[in-house]
């Protein structure tokens, strides 16, 4: 736990962080996962790399949003207040603007120009997933085992559409049976 | 849809569960909202749907947006309220959960050892991500030459995620403003 629920200013500061991610959480649910590891990760130092990367599995195990990771963060920074000030801080910006958006529904169902802007920055989305991952890659690939699970991994979730939960349990369980074994 | 109310309590009911059974992330998530609301329910048609979809990925994730569109059009502030609660309310609690779990017992190094094996899983969910999102979609030549000024911006110039999301916004912005006027309607 990096800061007591009892420091109150310290609880504006992370409802003040997870807000400035809701604010650019924009492009779908997985943006979160760039913005969080260089945040809280690289920047804030609030989380490490290796409760980044088990927060990011965490999240895929639980039902719900990949963006749960905040719950997850807040939580490891500040215990049950911290998951829950995260959670409500990160889905501010966003939820608020899609009740706005609800309200006006008939004015504005058929503007595709917020739409065709938006996918002109999928590509740099993309490209931030591709770095993300690299730099997590640096850190925790240690030898050719950890390459072939992870190009095995990727061609199940890519072409054969597995369901990440069941991935994550099935490797974990692996893992733990080879460890025994060997 | 205006013909009879739906009751609040039917509409947290069915966010409940489509919260606690919805594993795999958003587009798994959307289906099965889609199954529930309009394929059984039928609370909104097919076409009103797919907009609120595509109207919620403007920010935050595209099954949370969902799920408030519908509560929006089905009972209007209050059950969106409702179901945006209803489908947040079961992941937050297992998080937290697992998250305590997580804390007190990381520690354990037989835990440890299952918690490293799957960071190539990790991973490749991520890039799968990436893949998923970027398959159909990077095609042209400003796409390829946008993922990789994205390459440059973060690993050389090291500029915050958020400024390049920010300036990407704004290209796209400038882009269909003023590069794509084709016959307006």
């Amino acid at each position: 736990m990096k800061f007591s629920w009892l420091l109150f200013p310290s609880m504006i500061v992370l409802f003040w962080v997870f807000f400035k991610i809701g604010l650019v959480f924009f492009g779908g649910g997985y943006v979160v996962l760039p913005v969080i590891h260089r945040e809280l990760v690289n920047n804030l130092h609030l989380i490490t790399e290796q409760e980044f990367i088990d927060g990011t599995a965490i999240s895929q195990l639980t039902p719900g949003p990949i963006a749960i990771i905040a719950t997850f963060a807040g939580f490891i920074i500040a215990n049950v207040w911290g998951a829950l000030i995260a959670t409500f801080a990160m889905f501010l910006p966003g939820s608020t603007l899609m009740f706005v958006i609800s309200k006006n529904y008939e004015k504005i169902k058929n503007s595709a120009f917020a739409i065709k802007v938006l996918n002109t920055v999928i590509p740099v989305i993309v490209g931030l997933l591709i770095v993300t991952s690299w730099q997590i890659a640096q850190t925790t690939i240690e030898n050719k085992l950890d390459l072939i699970v992870l190009i095995t991994s990727f061609v199940l979730l890519v072409r054969f559409k597995i369901n990440p939960a069941v991935l994550i349990i099935s490797v974990m369980l692996l893992g733990i049976l080879f460890k025994t074994l060997s | 849809m205006k013909n009879k109310q739906i009751s609040l309590i039917e509409i947290a009911k069915v966010f409940l569960t489509i919260g606690t059974v919805g594993f795999g992330g958003g587009l798994a998530v959307i289906a099965l909202m889609q199954d529930y609301c309009v394929t059984r329910k039928k609370w909104l048609n097919c076409e009103e749907f797919s907009h609120g979809i595509a109207l919620g990925q403007f920010l935050g994730p595209f099954a949370v947006n969902a799920s408030i569109f519908v509560g929006y059009r089905l009972r209007g502030f209050i059950g969106a309220i409702v179901s945006f609660i209803s489908f947040l309310l079961p992941s937050i609690i297992f998080v937290i959960i697992i998250s305590s779990l997580y804390v007190h017992y990381h520690k354990i190094p037989s835990l440890q050892l299952a918690l490293k094996t799957i960071n190539p899983v990790v991973i490749a969910l991520i890039l799968s991500a990436a893949y998923q999102m970027g398959k159909g979609k990077i095609k042209s030549f400003e796409s390829i030459f946008l993922v990789l000024i994205t390459f440059f911006l973060t690993l050389y110039l090291k500029l915050q995620v958020v400024v390049i999301l920010l300036l990407a916004l704004l290209y796209g912005f400038i882009k269909v403003r003023f590069f794509e006027s084709e016959v307006k309607q």
